[in-house]
């Protein structure tokens, strides 16, 4: 009776830990998940130009091995190939104009990190201490980019993460890792300014992800939230890969906010507005984190009229956008979101911090970096902030019809 | 709002009753666990969605990928498991472990990473009972596996098969000296397995979009289930999922829902340690 | 015409030899055994006879049917019934459930009357159950019939296993080691059970044995095995005479 007991007990609690691990970006990640992603994914991939051998500081003949993190495989592997496209781009224009300023090729080396913070670390280690990195671009959860800057901090590798939005990846004290996706305080800003500008609303509710991405949205949308006379009536978080939002959206009902805030991505997203539908919760949505082209492709009927704040769209009428846009999709045929114009910034950011330090050396792209000023790129105009943050302004966009139009 | 909250937990509740239904007669039929089993269900909805893109109408989907996985199922066992002529009882689950994985990437690989929208089954209108409401869906989904705990009652209690299999899971040295052919009554049960896992899939998928990882979690959530209804009980495998969502959305609304997860566990390993054999497992004091 | 013969069977695993050219006759209604040395090859001839393993050479006949190729759960079907040395039972059942799948091989239901349960299969099963009470009640554990199967006595349980086969309706019962872990009591009773099972279920037995003075009471024909080569064969006394079998057994076979 005994020994039933004890490993009915322990069977059970391998089931609680699995579930714990669910506090992730990503789905808990189980061991059958780990394993073959590494045999059975490309593993490295190593694309673009140049030879073999780490090129450090590379003397005459240039090239900047350029890391790149980045999931391939498991549940984040569609928002990390817009990425990765985004940055394919930029790295190839560049070389075929003859490289950064006519002296350096970019050698591109990719690695899969599974969108999990202990591949992560694995995965940067490679590109800082095996690969040489002379700077990395890590993508895409905030929670990954946590773990793994205490490796490119050891080894003084500039990090910059073209698609993290959490707070606290610049709170860390690292002088290395610069943030070149826009900061959730923007989008914070951008949302307050709209909601009780144009909408006129003071109450709202918050769902949002129970990770350091949602975490820091709502820490912001609290700590803004006396500014702007915003009364926060109710928050909920959930987990990433949760189906069901019953529970947080009848509450809501009942309590009848002015908006629903949301800090999360279209998977859950669309599946929120699906069910408010379901359970007839009439409140406007708003939030961040959920621009993408699969919100619609996924939402259909349900997701029109539900509002974001981003620092990239397609219906904005910049000619750098549209022509960003064009070469995009005659490329690779597909859809993307923001962080592939994020990519694509970061890129040349780099390319111009090469250029004005005339090196490929680590410290010198670490010191060009922070002199950055008013870099205009197709995300807006940058700078980077005492922490590294970039600065930019956002737009706020409603789905009309499927497509995406700015708000007036 | 609490009434609210506890149906509320049914829908999420049906879905694990369905799987531990699943899980529990795997284990009636062959004693084992068989860990491919949230990898069959996904494997199923592709099938269905496969076939439903391809043009067919909706209902014809639904009935013909239930065959589709009967016929994987009966093939894994007759061409992967049987080699293994279950020498061991590790090796095969082990062996499920390995078919599992081959499963999920083979997914990826035939259908990629991305997520599919599904239609509905049922309407999407919300049906007010006083002022709750609840979902179509979740009566629906709830009275088809009421409908399959009964079937499967009747199939393992009264009927000739259900009872040879019953008897190979127990002893299959015993069964086989009391004329039942183990191996068919083996092939027979990963056949009807894959084919009841055709069903969860394919009610799961409205709910969670077609996509590899669409069993994973809620896998574990119904063998959980199943262990909290007395592992091997089918009407237990039915009233622990149901609980563990009600669990699920009561812990969710009064403590906080990003810990509902870990909520239901810790009630999973109370229930353990004042029954051991699970809410509904027979009591059975053995002689030692 | 013998009801059983083994005609110069052997069986090799890998390089061992377990049993080589071994040649046996068992004619209908006798209680023979088999006894040897332990790692004499016994139970692997009862293995080769239910059809647990594939002959390396030789073949067997049963009731004038060759026996190749047959599978265990087909051999049950043919009339041979066997227990184990160590317990088979479906521990998680009742005592009468037990002996009820017995009688399964049986009968007759096809794919409908299981699905429909029409009244024909409801008699059936009806039947079943009166059958199944009344062999166990021959073997007097009637009174056990709704107890769990594991939760048994030993010796009960031993009974049980027999009761089980009694169901097959069988025409050769073949058990092993069928008093291991009896007390003197009980192996008198199970002396008597067998003589009265063979008259009354028209049976024939084949045994397994270790306890000498078992064997040599309720004998008719022993063959005596050693390193998987039979080395004597006869009468009770013929056998306990014999120096191979005495050097065999290095004084075992003396009579107490």
């Amino acid at each position: 009776m005994k020994k039933k007991r004890l490993s009915a007990l322990m069977l059970a609690a391998g089931l609680a830990l699995t579930a714990c691990s669910g506090g992730n970006d990503s789905a808990p990640t189980t061991a059958a998940d780990k394993a073959p992603a590494d045999t059975a994914a490309a593993g490295s991939e190593k694309s673009g130009q140049g030879e073999a051998a780490g090129g450090e500081a590379a003397p005459a003949g240039g090239e900047l091995v350029l890391g790149f993190a980045v999931p391939l495989t498991g549940t984040s592997a569609a928002g990390g190939e817009i990425v990765r496209n985004g940055l394919q781009m930029a790295v190839d224009e560049i070389n075929e104009a003859g490289g950064i300023d006519g002296k350096w090729t970019i050698r591109l080396i990719t690695e899969d990190n599974q969108n999990d913070p202990s591949t992560s670390v694995n995965v940067m280690e490679k590109l800082c201490n095996q690969d040489n990195a002379n700077v990395v671009i890590s993508s895409t959860a905030s929670s990954c980019c946590l773990a793994d800057m205490e490796v490119t901090k050891a080894a003084k590798c500039p990090e910059l993460a073209p698609a993290s939005t959490a707070a606290s990846l610049t709170e860390q004290g690292n002088e290395y890792f610069f943030r070149t996706a826009v900061t959730d305080s923007s989008n914070v800003v951008c949302l307050y300014d709209y909601f009780t500008g144009t909408m006129k609303g003071s109450k709202i509710a918050v769902l949002y992800e129970s990770n350091d991405f949602g975490n820091g949205g709502y820490q912001l949308l609290q700590d803004y939230a006396g500014q702007y006379n915003v009364e926060i009536i109710d928050a909920q978080a959930y987990n990433v890969g949760d189906v069901d939002f019953s529970v947080q959206l009848t509450q809501f009902k009942e309590e009848a906010p002015d908006a629903i805030f949301v800090w999360g991505h279209y998977e859950e997203v669309t599946i929120m507005c699906k069910q408010m539908a379901q359970y007839e919760v009439e409140i406007p949505v708003m939030g961040t984190g959920y621009n993408s082209p699969y919100l619609t492709e996924m939402g259909g009927e349900f997701v029109e009229g539900i509002m974001l704040s981003t620092c990239y769209t397609t219906a904005d009428p910049d000619e750098k956008v549209q022509a960003f846009d064009a070469k995009y999709t005659e490329l690779y045929k597909a859809a993307y979101d923001q962080n592939a114009p994020q990519a694509y910034d970061t890129v040349y950011m780099i390319a111009d911090a090469v250029t004005r330090a005339q090196s490929v050396d680590r410290e010198a792209i670490q010191k060009a970096l922070t002199e950055v000023k008013d870099f205009d790129g197709l995300t807006g105009v940058m700078n980077f902030d005492e922490k590294n943050n970039v600065s930019k302004t956002c737009k706020m966009i409603k789905i009309e019809n499927g497509q995406q139009v700015l708000c007036d | 709002m609490f009434i609210q909250q506890l149906l509320n937990g049914l829908t999420m509740g049906s879905i694990y009753a369905l799987l531990a239904v699943g899980v529990s007669m795997i284990y009636k039929a062959m004693g084992m666990m068989n860990f491919a089993h949230g990898d069959t269900i996904m494997l199923s909805a592709f099938f269905c969605l496969t076939i439903y893109s391809a043009g067919l109408p909706l209902w014809a989907a639904i009935l013909i990928a239930p065959f589709i996985s009967a016929a994987l199922g009966l093939c894994l066992e007759r061409f992967v498991y049987r080699k293994l002529e279950y020498g061991s009882f590790s090796n095969l689950l082990i062996a499920t472990v390995g078919v599992s994985f081959i499963m999920k990437n083979s997914a990826v690989g035939i259908w990629g990473a991305q997520k599919h929208n599904f239609p509905p089954l049922f309407s999407m209108k919300p049906i007010h009972i006083g002022s709750f409401t609840i979902l179509p869906q979740c009566i629906g989904m709830l009275a088809i596996a009421a409908f399959f705990v009964g079937v499967l009652q009747l199939f393992f209690y009264k009927t000739k098969i259900g009872k040879c299999m019953r008897a190979a899971a127990s002893n299959a040295e015993g069964a086989t000296m009391m004329g039942i052919n183990v191996s068919f009554t083996r092939f027979l049960t990963f056949g009807i397995s894959a084919a009841f896992a055709a069903v969860a899939g394919i009610l799961m998928s409205p709910i969670f979009y077609v996509s590899t990882t669409m069993a994973t979690n809620v896998a574990t959530k119904g063998f959980a289930a199943a262990i909290l209804g007395g592992f091997g009980s089918i009407t237990g495998g039915f009233v622990g999922g149901l609980i563990l969502g009600i669990i699920e959305a009561i812990g969710g609304a009064y403590i906080a829902t990003a810990y509902k997860d870990v909520i239901s566990f810790v009630v999973l390993i109370l229930v353990l340690y004042f029954c051991p054999n699970g809410l509904f497992g027979k009591k059975t004091e053995q002689k030692m | 015409m013998a009801l059983l013969t083994l005609d110069h069977i052997s069986k090799t695993f890998g390089g061992l030899n377990a049993v080589s050219d071994f040649s046996m006759e068992i004619e209908q209604g006798q209680i023979c055994a088999l006894i040897g040395p332990n790692g004499a090859g016994k139970t692997t001839v009862f293995n080769m006879i239910t059809g647990v393993y594939q002959l390396s050479g030789g073949s067997i006949s049963f009731d004038g049917q060759n026996l190749k190729g047959v599978a265990p759960h087909d051999i049950v079907k043919l009339g041979i019934a066997r227990t184990y040395q160590n317990i088979r039972l479906f521990k998680k059942a009742t005592a009468l459930e037990n002996v009820m799948t017995g009688f399964h091989c049986r009968t007759k239901a096809n794919m409908f009357s299981i699905v429909f349960r029409r009244k024909k299969t409801l008699e059936e099963d009806a039947r079943i159950r009166a059958e199944s009470e009344r062999i166990l009640d021959y073997l007097g554990m009637l009174d056990k019939k709704n107890e769990m199967a594991g939760s048994l006595p030993y010796g009960h349980q031993r009974l049980l296993e027999i009761a089980r086969a009694l169901a097959t309706q069988p025409k050769l019962l073949l058990l092993d080691e069928p008093a291991a872990g009896m007390n003197s009591d009980e192996k008198k009773e199970l002396i008597a059970i067998i003589q009265k099972i063979r008259k009354d279920f028209d049976l024939t037995v084949l045994l397994v044995e270790h306890d000498m003075e078992l064997v040599m009471n309720i004998s008719e024909f022993i063959t005596v095995l050693n390193y998987g080569a039979k080395i004597a064969q006869g009468s009770p006394g013929e056998v306990q005479k014999n120096q191979l079998v005495i050097e065999a057994y290095l004084g075992k076979g003396e009579r107490k």
